[in-house]
């Protein structure tokens, strides 16, 4: 799988975190935008997240943001389908949407306030104990993902199961499903504790939530692997977004995210969202605009690196950054060359003061997008700003910012 | 074959007496003596030698005779070869053969052959970038080079007669052992299982490098040689298809179980011996089962590969208790009959005799501590597990002993049939061990596991060990500081010859212990020493000096000691061994 269809991937996901509509009228109703109150934009039929009578966990959440900034909150409601950031956020109808994906482009998220990942849900009577898409059973039961429309290949799980062949025994359920009904998703939460299927790959919060209604009980999951490679991720950092622009706003929802940090985590715990660490919340990433690789370096650090103009790491110094590049160090495997935090072994130590290749930002980039001599393997495939966060992780060895100690 | 009557007293055996017992022996093969033309000395890999000028009398007087640098720093494993009056050293990566004339003074670099291999082996090699060795057979040198390659060159000319391709690198494929030649078949094995590789084993014809059988260590038994002639002593390694079946899905074909130790043979049963390597991926929550044939001893017919028997002793690994070691071959006295045995010394902790007909464990005692086991179960051949050191995938496991680098690894032990006794050289180092969820992405380490070693029970890192395979005990150990990675030597002259990861070369007395005569050389040893008769008729011994391998890589400036997780957990066992030696690659030869 390609990067362009990763970020189609990431998008379905997007469509089903913050849902989409295609042609639905907006709900009518004059719309106050005081500066007293937190306009909230939001779903009116779509638990665990939402609804219109105010049940949903980012309800509570729009609560405790009011209740922090003395602000009354009040939503504008529409259902959320394509269209729904147009026809809200951007047609500056309200001011806040309580959940999208950190990496969310049609909008300026917060930062991430908890950490989910896609779920098998099974029957417990069933005892299948599933929990990798390599699970060879997964060839021969029957699974249900969700779609959007037709098309089978649009949610991560199902992009993971067809890139497996796995591709007949899998039933499609509408994300839109039918909207007259109560949190149409949860349909396909529904099919796997009455056994129309035997299995289910669903997104953490919808299935923790709906599988603890169930009648009956249902077991639920994290996938593995996390990440399927080149780059089809199965888990996401889930923030608050506001209008490109409304720093302001953005900047006083962090704040209250770092105020009421445990406060949330126990009201996810209550929705019974399966919740992975976030590993890093401190600092605002400011999403780099699309890094060039410097290809104007040589192969080797010339007489004098320091003087050629080198790009910066738009992601130094940042501690989400870092952190989330000490995750991909062990994720792509460089952990097992350069040791569990860059000591060194089969390949180079990163710890010490010696550069093979020379040791500024772009020519850590360079090397490691391109690769060099004695096996170190070209890793151009990965995307920029992932390249980017391995170079600040590395960077911040041997120094106080560096995470996860040895 | 059991104790000498000379050997339990006290007093020093003249040599004399030690010929008179050594012909009372029964060695199974002809043990090496004037020359040196198997990496092990013998088929038997007993690593003996018959020569006998040197004793515990006179070994205080050894001092260097020559050296030579092999222009390469790196980890220095295996030994030279002797044979013709011609020494024949390989060094590590990038492989050159030297051919050194004996006769000359001080020796003169006859030839010298470049295979010229990729440097991209250099970032695929798991544990430094090694070579254990070379064969010789009816005038040609056989070895493998880094980059999946083997060469056959002609002994007296240096021409290379053919040169084939037998691993992939783009799946992680090296090749670090050294092959035994066999009815005119080089053996050969694959490295990798910290790639994801699958193991194999291959023959191939002597005259061309045709490849003429493959052995895979995982998947169905078609695979595997398995057939109608295969006949394992215990029934859970009956049945059909097991190296597939004891996996969950298709994991196997990740499996690892590589071929890149030794290989010893027994011409009378024609069976060859060799174990395999860790399943792939250490974390072993990702490969429920007990994924055989990993970690396990085969003994297969050399001339179509089928497999005779198998043992797997780790099954399940959880801790990378690879089963590459030596299988040393001799006939002892065990409840008052000879038994042919082959005695393997396995990374787990635990020496297994075994009876090599049949695979069944004759005895298993552990010959350092060793905490994840606490016996083997002879009925069965399964290890009694304690639970408490089983490592699982997102749990630290503490205190497991011994860490992952094993009682000991490759270097081979010797067994001199004059003292009936084994000499292994062993490490002592515990480790903490979490499984970690692992990608694979092909050519880059499949391992999942975060591993830190320290320094096991007393503090002393490791040793040599005299052992009694018949009584499955020790009978005497030396400490020394830091781990032994070096082999040994025994010789019918009643001395034992290793080398210490901080540079000394010892000689001790094969009886006791008692140490007869060191010498520091100019890098650590992990390389396996050698005897041999010179041109002058004077006894000569042989070892290369450059500190690496896998543990030896601490040593090395470009890794880093402040992380014990470095180079998966050895800095942490010896982060003092910076202090202890520096990079080095030099043959040292001595003599009295």
């Amino acid at each position: 799988m390609s990067f362009p269809s990763n970020l189609a991937a990431a998008m379905a996901l997007a469509a089903l975190v913050v849902g989409t509509l295609a042609g639905r009228k907006e709900h009518p109703g004059p719309e106050s935008r005081a500066p007293t109150t937190l306009a909230v934009c939001a779903d009116p039929n779509n638990l665990p997240f939402s609804n219109d009578k105010l049940q949903g966990f980012e309800n509570k959440l729009a609560d405790l943001v009011g209740r922090d900034l003395g602000l009354a909150v009040r939503y504008t409601w529409l259902p959320q389908r394509r269209g729904f950031v147009r026809n809200t956020l951007k047609a500056h109808r309200c001011d806040v949407i309580m959940g999208v994906p950190a990496s969310f482009q049609l909008a300026r998220p917060t930062e991430p306030y908890y950490r989910s990942t896609y779920v098998f849900v099974s029957r417990t009577d069933r005892h299948l104990n599933l929990r990798s898409f390599d699970d060879p059973r997964l060839h021969h039961l029957r699974i249900g993902v969700h779609v959007i429309g037709d098309d089978y290949e649009n949610v991560p799980p199902a992009a993971a199961l067809a890139q497996r062949h796995i591709i007949r025994n899998v039933v499609g359920y509408s994300i839109y499903g039918d909207y007259s009904q109560p949190d149409p998703p949860a349909r396909l939460i529904d099919a796997v504790a009455r056994g129309d299927v035997d299995i289910a790959i669903a997104w953490g919060p919808l299935a923790g939530y709906f599988a603890q209604r169930a009648a009956v009980p249902l077991e639920v999951v994290p996938v593995s692997p996390q990440v399927d490679l080149p780059f089809l991720p199965f888990v996401f950092d889930i923030a608050m977004a506001v209008r490109r622009g409304d720093d302001t706003l953005r900047v006083r929802l962090d704040s209250v995210l770092d105020r009421h940090r445990s406060e949330i985590q126990q009201l996810l715990e209550q929705y019974r969202v399966p919740l992975l660490p976030l590993t890093a919340v401190q600092a605002a990433p400011q999403p780099p605009q699309k890094p060039a690789i410097p290809t104007h370096l040589g192969p080797m650090p010339g007489p004098h690196p320091d003087t050629l103009a080198e790009p910066k790491n738009p992601y130094a110094d940042d501690r989400a950054a870092i952190a989330e590049g000490r995750r991909l160090f062990g994720w792509y495997n460089c952990s097992g060359c350069h040791g569990d935090h860059g000591g060194g072994g089969m390949g180079p130590s990163l710890r010490d003061s010696v550069w093979f290749y020379g040791g500024t930002e772009a020519r850590i980039y360079k090397s490691i997008a391109e690769g060099r001599r004695n096996g170190m393997p070209s890793w151009g495939r990965l995307p920029p700003e992932q390249i980017w966060k391995l170079v600040a992780y590395i960077k911040s060895l041997r120094t106080s910012k560096e995470p996860d100690k040895p | 074959m059991t104790l000498i009557p000379a050997c339990q007293g006290g007093a020093a055996p003249s040599p004399q007496r030690l010929a008179v017992a050594l012909t009372t022996g029964t060695p199974i093969t002809a043990p090496a003596g004037r020359e040196w033309a198997m990496p092990s000395g013998d088929y038997a890999m007993t690593r003996f030698s018959s020569l006998n000028a040197i004793t515990p009398a006179n070994a205080a007087q050894l001092k260097v005779s020559s050296t030579f640098s092999t222009g390469v720093l790196h980890g220095h494993e295996g030994n030279p070869l002797v044979v013709n009056n011609v020494m024949y050293v390989v060094t590590p990566w990038p492989n050159v053969l030297y051919a050194i004339d004996l006769t000359k003074p001080g020796g003169a670099v006859k030839w010298s052959y470049q295979p010229n291999p990729s440097d991209r082996a250099v970032g695929i090699a798991c544990c430094d970038i090694v070579n254990r060795g070379a064969a010789y057979d009816n005038g040609r040198i056989y070895y493998n080079t880094l980059d999946g390659h083997t060469v056959a060159v002609d002994a007296t000319s240096g021409k290379q007669i053919w040169k084939v391709q037998v691993g992939d690198m783009n799946i992680g494929e090296t090749v670090t052992m050294a092959p035994i030649v066999v009815h005119n078949k080089v053996i050969i094995g694959n490295s990798g299982a910290e790639l994801g590789v699958r193991g194999w084993i291959k023959a191939l014809d002597a005259g061309s490098g045709k490849e003429l059988w493959r052995a895979y260590s995982t998947g169905p038994d078609r695979d595997v040689l398995i057939g109608p002639n295969f006949k394992p002593f215990y029934p859970d390694h009956r049945g059909t298809d097991l190296g597939t079946t004891t996996w969950s899905g298709e994991q196997w074909k990740l499996g690892g179980g590589t071929v890149w130790g030794w290989v010893s043979y027994d011409p009378d049963l024609n069976l060859i011996y060799y174990g395999t390597a860790n399943p792939g991926v250490w974390n072993p929550d990702m490969r429920p089962g007990d994924n055989k044939w990993s970690l396990t001893i085969f003994a297969r017919n050399p001339d179509n590969g089928e497999a005779r028997w198998a043992y797997q002793m780790t099954p399940h690994d959880a801790w990378d208790y690879d089963g590459v070691n030596e299988n040393i071959l001799a006939n002892i006295q065990i409840g008052g009959r000879e038994r042919k045995v082959l005695v393997h010394p396995d990374r787990n902790g635990f020496v297994y005799t075994l009876d090599r007909e049949t695979g069944e464990v004759l005895t298993a005692g552990k010959f350092v501590f060793t905490n994840w086991a606490d016996s083997i179960n002879r009925k069965t051949g399964r290890p009694a597990e304690n639970p408490a050191y089983r490592t699982k995938q997102g749990v630290v496991t503490r205190g497991i002993c011994p860490s992952s680098t094993g009682g000991k690894d490759e270097p081979p032990s010797a067994y001199s049939p004059v003292t009936g006794w084994f000499y292994i050289p062993d490490t002592n180092d515990c480790m903490d061990y979490e499984g970690l969820e692992a990608n694979y992405i092909a050519g880059t380490p499949y391992v999942g596991a975060s591993v830190r070693m320290y320094a096991g029970p007393g503090g002393k890192r490791g040793g040599l060990n005299a052992w009694d395979a018949a009584a499955g005990k020790a009978v005497w150990h030396i400490d020394e500081n830091f781990p032994v990675w070096s082999g040994v030597l025994a010789t019918a002259g009643g001395v034992v010859f290793y080398g210490t990861m901080d540079g000394w070369f010892k000689a001790v007395d094969a009886r006791d212990g008692h140490e007869l005569w060191k010498f520091k050389v100019g890098s650590g040893i992990v390389g396996n020493p050698i005897t041999y008769t010179g041109p002058d008729g004077k006894q000569y011994v042989a070892v290369y000096s450059g500190i690496g391998g896998w543990m030896g890589a601490v040593a090395f400036p470009d890794v880093s000691t402040d992380d014990p997780y470095t180079g998966l957990g050895v800095a942490g066992a010896i982060p003092d061994i910076k202090q202890a030696s520096a990079m080095g690659g030099m043959l040292y030869v001595f003599s009295l």
